[in-house]
Order: structure tokens, then sequence, then C-alpha cells
């Protein structure tokens, strides 16, 4: 939302030039997305010259670092009589000099440059050309050269509105809460009664059928009105935070928007018909041509501003065309009404319309506001048009309105409490005050009246915030909590997690995250909105999404860890952590396999077991009777994938250290020709068992001749624990490891 | 007799090492032939004193096998071919290093940060449901504060009571956890979250945040400014300064933004605040006699700013070109 400094500044008197303003609203009241400074000095401000050094590439230039207010910018400059200290003229990016350049990001001699230096030359002002013009070392860095060289512009401030305070959206409050910080008494614009001789007993009746929807409607009539431009102090005011003038009243009726949060609209009374008005949901077949010259159809959730003739207008939204305040117009109704804010959030969604009124009604504005801003219009009117004549009566339908303002009590001793320091009572009370919360003292007790608009103030927590805010964030001391020391302890799954990570990576995959949509299948979790058509579901497997990733390379070795997730029987569906592996490089299978055994060794797994299933090009794991992973080649890929929530449970966290082995061992090699359908995994699982010497068994060649079938060579270590082992030793193991792959599986011997 | 020993692995060892692999042969005859100085000494040694032998053997032996091997290498040199084609200038065999993401660093790095401090690793479901998400948080329905929070939601089965959704923040893990545990608490939360809105560079419709709970008795703004401080310090580097500034959440009371100095700018870091009496009580714990504060950061927009990273679309691309630079 923008706000004018100029308009702040007037109302207030401050001394603050909009940086200082900026840095005030920031540090105690809202966010600050932008400050935009208007007219001839936009972008010139004071700078502070950090620091200077050579620049690398040009005898003549050098390096500077200057602070230019909450930021610190490297500008290269050309002059010779600068230092470190002083404060110069900053063109920043953006900035239009007199000679209508304007100040670019530039890199020069190879050194970037964000921004210029300038001289009074440069400025456009009489003088020295020769070297940057120096400035007052008072002034801040950041402080608009406006300040110094004057000038008739405006900066306009973009506040955000923070949920909890839909009054921050009008000058009033935001002038109040700067009046606290700066602890400054402060009046707003007067808002003095009507003039009563002008009065003029015309009537105009309003019906309002769904008061849920609008629990307060307002309304004047003001007669003998000359509709015409307003004057340039209020086409200003309009502009700077980027309303479009269109006439005295509707300006009128704008302006007081701003003033006080308020939305208002002004009828032409002579296009009411019947001078009779009903708020009312729209009807089936309804449209209404409203004033941004588009016929908008309505439906029956849409609540309409109607006369015995149909819409007006579209509830807190838009106006209408017909009935909107022209150059003819010489009687209007003005209407000051509230809305229920799902209501209008409701139909501007439904529209896709958002206008400056719905943005305030959407946030939920006070039910009491209209009191205030109907006099406040009537008032700005009757100066725009002295010879106006005001309606008599005020009308004021509305259910029970609830108490104006309720009584909160508060320690003074829990609000230092919470906050951590120590805040006399009768500055928390001083404080309150001046945001209107009208605070007595008696002892450690605030008693605050809390005024009706302010509905974010609930309780003692609440207060505390109040005042902290405006006493300053910055006046709490750090102090450490002095908890009783405590073993840290992380979730059992998360560390398997963090140990599969860790170990995937040392052996060389890359871990990649990737999105957890995908279009679903049986007992996929559907999303009700998702962003695409192709991102509907939630992924029961990442093993297809990783598999599917475009790589840009051929060899690789990646990863991604992951929840997945299934429809349960309840509203939480079942979640599990899943690893999946993509090993993409020659012999990729037994890479993957590789890494598979090593991960599962790491992890101190046991019980797990290998099965090969028909029609599957690859492996399961099976632990028991279930299936926790799967090793699957593709091509000239190859995946892994593992259920980590299934296997967490096994991992073992603890080594146990063995005895180193005394004596040495005995190697052979043995190579066999083997039949087709013969598994290796069967071969190396029998070469194991054919003798308790065996200690080791390797698969080092495989390869299949042209004329006598496949070959395996397998490096077989022999070790006891009792005794060096002897030549007869291995003759005997070899003998039988021969003879038991002979008989079992044809395997022959590849020397024979 | 030691003195001898000595004396011949000093002269021996230094002709070897002057010598050509020709005289090899020579040298072996010359320092351990049968008729060898060394070999005779040996000799001798069982006819000295008890005493000395033992450590006299040693040394004997030690330069024996010391003479053999450096023999054996002078010997070997000759056998070699000189390789005349061997250029040390090669270029190393590429080796590949597995890494973990930028975002896996990032969040290990805040909990090594935060175990140090006693805090402990908290968790919860991604998809959550409307309560936990919202309504304990103090979120409730049609409240325009819940516009900040765009929600993917799950399609109900039908019949079904609550509406389940992807949770929008790790903040739930605080009421699940407080649910479960007493004060004192100390916990981070760090997980998955879900915002339904597009994708640009500053916004993803998945992204990753660290939640942060600490209660126990008499917990003040004071003690979240210090340990905020103590955070960013111990992330961004030890000059690295904070400031608080206020805000709003609905789960916290009093509620601030948090910026840091960095590279010469103020950046908004996190939001975070002291813990919401509501919430407290929606938690279990008695808001008169405990206190708390939380605090919540976005792990991409950390990352983002400790590595200078510009689109936030990266962490989820799987580019490897871009993983490879962590």
């Amino acid at each position: 939302m923008k706000f004018s400094y100029q308009l702040l500044k007037s109302w207030l008197n401050f001394k603050l030039s909009p940086q200082e303003l900026s840095d005030l609203i920031y540090l105690h009241i809202t966010e600050v997305e932008s400050v935009e400074t208007h007219g001839k000095w936009a972008n010139f401000v004071v700078g502070e010259i950090l620091a200077i050094k050579p620049h690398p590439n040009a005898d003549k230039l050098s390096l500077t670092q200057v602070d230019v207010g909450g930021r610190v910018l490297g500008i290269v400059c050309g002059a010779h009589n600068i230092a470190v200290g002083q404060h110069v003229p900053v063109a920043l990016v953006g900035a239009k000099l007199p000679d209508g350049t304007i100040i670019r990001e530039a890199v020069i001699r190879g050194e970037p440059s964000d921004g210029m230096l300038c001289s009074s030359a440069e400025l456009g002002l009489t003088g020295d050309a020769s070297g940057i013009r120096l400035l007052d070392t008072k002034r801040q860095p950041g402080t608009s050269l406006s300040e110094l060289l004057g000038d008739d512009g405006d900066s306009i401030l973009d506040l955000k509105i923070l949920a909890n305070r839909p009054d921050y959206i009008s000058y009033r409050s935001l002038a109040r809460e700067i009046a606290a910080v700066l602890r400054q008494d402060w009046q707003p614009p007067a808002i003095a009664g009507v003039r009563g001789a002008s009065a003029t007993e015309a009537e105009l009746r309003v019906e309002v059928k769904d008061p849920v929807a609008c629990p307060r409607y307002m309304a004047r009539i003001i007669q003998n009105i000359q509709v015409g431009p307003s004057p340039e102090w209020l086409q200003q005011t309009l502009t700077a935070v980027g309303l479009r003038p269109i006439n005295n009243i509707v300006d009128a009726a704008n302006y007081v928007m701003l003033e006080t949060g308020q939305p208002i609209h002004a009828f032409d009374l002579n296009k009411v018909k019947d001078r009779s008005i009903i708020v009312r949901s729209a009807k089936v077949g309804e449209t209404l041509a409203c004033l941004d010259g588009v016929t908008r159809p309505l439906d029956v959730q849409t609540l309409v501003i109607a006369d015995s003739s149909g819409p007006l207008a579209i509830a807190g939204v838009i106006g209408g065309e017909t009935s909107g305040v022209g150059e003819s117009t010489t009687a209007v109704a003005v209407e000051v009404a509230n809305f229920d804010f799902v209501s209008i959030r409701n139909t501007s969604r439904r529209l896709g319309l958002r206008t400056d009124a719905s943005n305030r009604f959407e946030r939920g504005l006070d039910v009491f506001l209209p009191e205030l801003a109907l006099r406040r219009v009537i008032k700005l009117i009757q100066q725009l048009c002295p010879d106006s004549q005001v309606g008599k009566d005020t009308i004021d339908v509305h259910q029970k309105l609830p108490p104006a303002s309720r009584l909160l009590e508060v320690s003074a001793e829990a609000i230092n409490r919470l906050l951590g320091i120590i805040i006399p009572t009768g500055e928390m009370a001083d404080i309150l005050n001046r945001l209107d919360l009208s605070t007595t003292v008696n002892g450690d007790r605030l008693s605050i009246a809390v005024p009706h608009d302010r509905s974010d103030i609930d309780g003692m927590a609440d207060i505390a915030e109040e005042i902290l805010r405006i006493y300053g964030t910055d006046q709490v001391p750090l102090v450490m909590p002095a908890l009783p020391l405590a073993l840290p302890t992380q979730p059992d799954l998360r560390r398997v997690l963090t140990r599969v990570r860790e170990t995937l990576a040392r052996l060389g995959l890359f871990e990649v995250y990737l999105h957890p949509f995908d279009v679903g299948g049986e007992s996929a979790v559907e999303l009700d909105n998702p962003l695409s058509s192709v991102a509907t579901h939630l992924k029961t497997d990442l093993t297809e999404g990783l598999r599917q990733l475009e790589a840009g390379r051929s060899d690789f070795r990646i990863f991604e860890v992951g929840t997945v997730f299934a429809k349960a029987k309840t509203v939480f569906p079942e979640e599990r952590q899943q690893l999946v592996l993509r090993i993409s490089e020659p012999d990729a299978y037994r890479v993957a396999r590789g890494i598979a055994d090593t991960l599962l060794g790491e992890l101190g797994l046991t019980g797990t077991d290998w099965r090969e299933v028909a029609g599957v090009d690859g492996l399961r794991l099976v632990r028991g009777q279930e299936m926790v992973g799967e090793l699957r080649r593709w091509g000239s890929e190859a995946t892994f994938a593992l259920d980590l929530s299934a296997i967490a449970p096994q991992v073992r966290w603890t080594r146990e250290y063995r005895p180193l082995p005394k004596y040495p061992v005995v190697k052979m090699d043995m190579a066999f020709f083997i039949p087709d359908r013969v598994r290796i995994a069967d071969l190396i699982k029998d070469i194991w068992a054919a003798d308790p010497l065996v200690d080791a068994v390797e698969l080092f060649d495989i390869f299949r001749s042209p004329d006598r079938g496949r070959s395996a060579a397998f490096h077989v270590q022999l070790r006891s624990n009792v005794r060096t082992l002897t030549k007869e030793d291995r003759d005997k193991v070899n003998e039988v490891i021969k003879n038991m792959l002979l008989e079992r599986h044809k395997a022959r011997l590849r020397d024979e | 007799m030691e003195d001898k020993l000595k004396q011949l692995w000093l002269t021996a060892q230094a002709e070897i090492a002057a010598a050509s692999p020709a005289d090899g042969e020579t040298l072996r005859t010359k320092y351990l032939g049968r008729k060898s100085e060394l070999n005779q000494l040996l000799g001798d040694i069982p006819k000295l004193p008890s005493a000395e032998r033992a450590a006299v053997g040693e040394l004997g032996n030690h330069i024996k096998a010391e003479l053999t091997r450096r023999l054996e290498e002078l010997v070997s040199r000759q056998a070699k071919p000189a390789d005349d084609l061997f250029d040390p200038t090669i270029p190393g065999l590429t080796q590949r290093l597995g890494r973990l993401h930028p975002l896996t660093q990032t969040t290990d790095q805040l909990i090594e940060l935060f175990q140090g401090l006693g805090f402990s690793v908290a968790e919860g479901p991604e998809v959550e449901t409307e309560d936990y998400n919202f309504n304990l948080l103090n979120i409730p329905a049609n409240h325009p504060a819940r516009d900040a929070w765009d929600t993917f939601w799950i399609k109900p089965d039908k019949g079904a009571k609550e509406r389940a959704l992807l949770r929008t923040h790790t903040s739930p893990v605080q009421i699940r956890y407080m649910q479960d545990h007493r004060p004192p608490i100390r916990i981070i939360a760090p997980g998955r979250t879900f915002r339904y809105e597009a994708e640009n560079a500053t916004h993803s419709a998945v992204f990753y945040q660290l939640e942060g709970l600490l209660i126990d008795r008499g917990i003040t703004v004071a003690h979240l400014k210090a340990v905020i401080d103590l955070m960013v310090k111990g992330l961004l580097g030890e000059g690295v300064k904070s400031r608080l500034r206020p805000s709003f959440f609905p789960f916290t009371e009093p509620s601030f933004e948090v910026d840091v100095w960095f590279k010469g700018h103020w950046l908004e870091l996190m939001g975070c605040g002291m813990v919401h009496p509501t919430v407290l009580a929606n938690g279990g714990i008695d808001a008169n006699e405990f206190s708390g504060f939380a605090f919540g950061l976005g792990l991409d927009r950390i990352a983002m700013l400790k590595y200078g990273i510009d689109d936030i679309r990266l962490f989820l691309s799987g580019k490897l070109d871009f993983l490879e630079e962590f």
C-alpha cells in the first residue's frame, strides 16, 4: 500500500528524510517494500566514502566503497579530491542527470560500478567541474539530495499491510503510529460537525436484506453540488499513490478512503429509482455495467446495492456506470458501509477483480469506521462545494452494535517478564495512550480500553508487542537461556537417512532433489488443486521420476532420498522414506549391485537376501517375506530402490572389534566354463560352502568364448584361525570345489 | 663390536648409494658374502657376554636386512629398461567425488549448529490436517491471515470428516511435539513444505524449512534475540549482525522478522516470535507457567544467500552441472 511522504510530513511536521522515515516505519511499524522518489533528485542520495583503493587497470581511476544508507556500493570514480569519510552526492542506478544521462550498472575497465559520485557540474549546479562536490558530513548516508538542494518532489513509501492490522491501510493509523514512535503529540485532521444551516429535507430509504454480509450501511444525501475538477492539492495526493483524479466528489470519497481506510461510494441521487436503496444478493441473470466499462454477469453469491429497477453497484467492489457521479450530477447519496470480508473476498476472487475498495474490505474493516469516514467526507465535500446542502438525517442501518471498546487488564511485570527488559510502567502507559489504547495505571495493573477496531489485541502478549515495537526491539538485551544440559536426540529414521546419504556420496553418487508429484497410480494420494496436469498425485515411488531425469550426460551416478505416499484408511496417508539410485556408466548393473551391497554392509543389515524374480530384469531384496528393495537393469543403466522405513529398525549402530587374523591367507584362482543357465550367485554360494577354510570368493573375470561358452574366474582365499595352511590344504580344497561345481553345475575347470 | 657394526653400516650404505647397478654383484659379495666382514661379525655374536648379545644381535640382523634390501633395489634398477616414454606431466585420471545436495548440506550445518546448543531434531508428516497446519496454530478458517498460505489440498475421500493438505510450513511439528513432551523443550524441525503458487526464480511450490522451538519457565524476547544472533553468527560468520523488527504471525506474539547485515545489505532472513499463549494451550502447555519462542527459516533462502544462488528452481532441477558446484 502506497503512502505519500509529503502528506505524512504535512500532518506530523517531522524533520525526518524519506529514508529516515522509511527506517522508522521498518523498525517500529511494518515492512517498507520500497521508497520511490519522484522529482528532480529521485535516486540521488548522500553517500559516505568508506574506502578508496586504486583501480587495478587504470591509473586515473579509483575504486570506492560508499555507504548510501542501509547498503554499501562499489563505485568507480575519476576525481582526485575524494577521501575516506567524506559525504558526497551519489547518483544511484536509475538516476537521471540534468544532461539526460541515465545511470546504469556498469563495468569500467573491468571493475563493476553501481552508480556515480557527482561533481557540481554533473548535478547541473554552478561550480567546479574538476572534483566531486563535498557535502555536510552531518547528513546521514541515504538522505535524498532533495533535502539539501531543495525539490518539490515527493517520496512514495510502499508498505506491507500486516494481516492483523487492516487499519494500517490508512494515513490516520500510520500517522498515529509514527507520532507514537516520535513521542510527538498529534491530532488527526478535523472532522467537526456538518453545518446545519444548509440541511435539506430530501429523503433516502435504505433496506438491508442480508445483515450478515452488510453489518452496517450508512448514507447521507448531499444536494446542490457542482461537479468539477478537484483542487490541485487533492489531485496531487491521489496521483502520488496511483489513484486517478475523476471529479471533486469521487476524489473526495477516494481521499477520505486513503485517510481513514474506509471505502466510500457516491451514487448520483437522481439515478437511484424511487430514492430507495436495497442491499441484497444478486438474482440469476442480472448483470451490471461497471465503472471500468466492463459488463459483468452476477450470481446469487454476489452482494449488490440495488434500487427497485436493478443493481447499481457490486457491494464493496465496484460501482455501476449509470449511477456514477458525472458532470451532470447535482445531488448524490454518499454510501459508507461495512461489508463482511469473506463475502467481499469471495466476490472479488470470483470476478477476478481487485479494486481499492475490495482490497480494503477483504481485510476486515471495523464496523465503527463508517461513522468517522462519513463525517469526514461530508465535511470535505462541503469544503469543495460550498453551496451544497447536506441531508438532515444520517441513514444508519445496522444490527445491534458491539461495545465501542472493551477493558483489558494486564500486569506490567508480566509484560517485562515476557520481554526480558524493564520498561517503566509509566512509559508503557504513555506508549499505549499514544496508540489510542487508552490506559490507566494502578500499581502494577494497566487498565486498557481497547477500541473495537483493534480486534487483534486479545491479551497480555498483544499489549507487550505494542509496547515493544514502539519502544524499540533494539532496546532488548541479548541473554542466553539457561536450560539444563541434555543430550540432543534425533529420530532414528533421520539418522538412517543421513548415513545412507553420506555413504552414497562417499561412493561417488550425486544427491538430487526432485518434485514429489506425478500423474499417480492406484494407491496414490490425489491433489484437489494440482498446479499442472502432470503433477496431480504424490509419488508412491521415486524410481520413475529419477529414471526420467534428463541428466544431460551419459556417465553419472545419482540418488534421491525422499518421502513416498500411499493412501491409507485414515486422513493421513502412509508416508515412507525411500532411496533410489541410478547408475549410468559401463557395466552399470554390476556397479549398482556393488553400491547396493556396500551400502547394506555399511548399514550393518543382516538377514536380507537377493532373490531373482521371473520376468524382471534384476533382483529383489527381501527380508523374510517382505520385499525391501529392488535392483533393476534398464538397457545400459541400472537403478536400485530401497525402502528405508522398512530397514531402519535393523540398522546396526555399533561396531564390534574382531581380532585380526593370526595366520596368513592362501590364495588361488579358479576358472570354469559354465553352462548358460547356471547362476553366478549359485556358484559363489557353493564355493563358499565347499570347505570351512574358504574365507573369501570374488568373481574377477567373466566372458563368453565363441566355441566353449561362458567362462567365469574366481579368486578364492583360504584361511585358518588355528594354523598356517599348506600346499596340501590348498590342493585339497581346490579339488573339492572342482568336483562340487562339476557335479552340481556341470562347470568344468578351464585349464583341463 | 657394536661400533664395528655401525662403522660397517655407514661405509656400506654410502658405497651402495654411490654405486651403479653393474656393481651390484661385487658389492653383494663384499658385504653379504660368506666371507664378508658382516658375516664374520655376526658369527662372533654368540661369544659376547649374554647381557650384550640380544641388542647387538638385533642390530646386526637389522643391518643385514637393510643392506640386502638396498642391494636388491640397486640391481633391480638395472633389470628394468629405462622408461624414456614416461611423461610425468600427463593429467591424472578423473576421479569422481559424490556430493550431497546443497539443501542437505545447509540442513546438516544447521542441525549441527543447534545440536551443539542442545536442540533435538523432531519431525512430522508432510501430509497434515487442517487442524495441525492451521487451526491449532491460531490460524482460523476464513481469517485473512490464512491468505498468506496458499495451500495444496488433498482430494478428500467421500464422507471424510477432516480435510488433509500438504503442510504449508513446518510449524505443525511444534504442536505435535508439545503434545508429546513437557518443558523444557528445545527442538528444531527441518522438513519439506509446500505452497500452491506458480513457480519463478524466487518462488517454488516445494521448498524446505527449519522450525525451532524453545519452551521453559521464564523464556523472554531477550533469550530469543540471543539465540537468533548466535545462530546467525554460526551460519553466516562471526561478524554478521542481526536485528529484530516487528511483524505478524498468528502463532507468535510478539512476532518479528530477523534481518541480517550481509554483504553490505540488510537482508530479511527469517520470522520468529514468542509462542502465542493460544498455541501453547493447544499444545497442552500452561501459558501461565511456561513461555517460549519459535522461529522458522527457509532453507532454500539460506542456501541461496550462502552460495549466491539466483534461481530457487535450480534446487529441484536435478541439473548435475549445478549440483557439482557444491
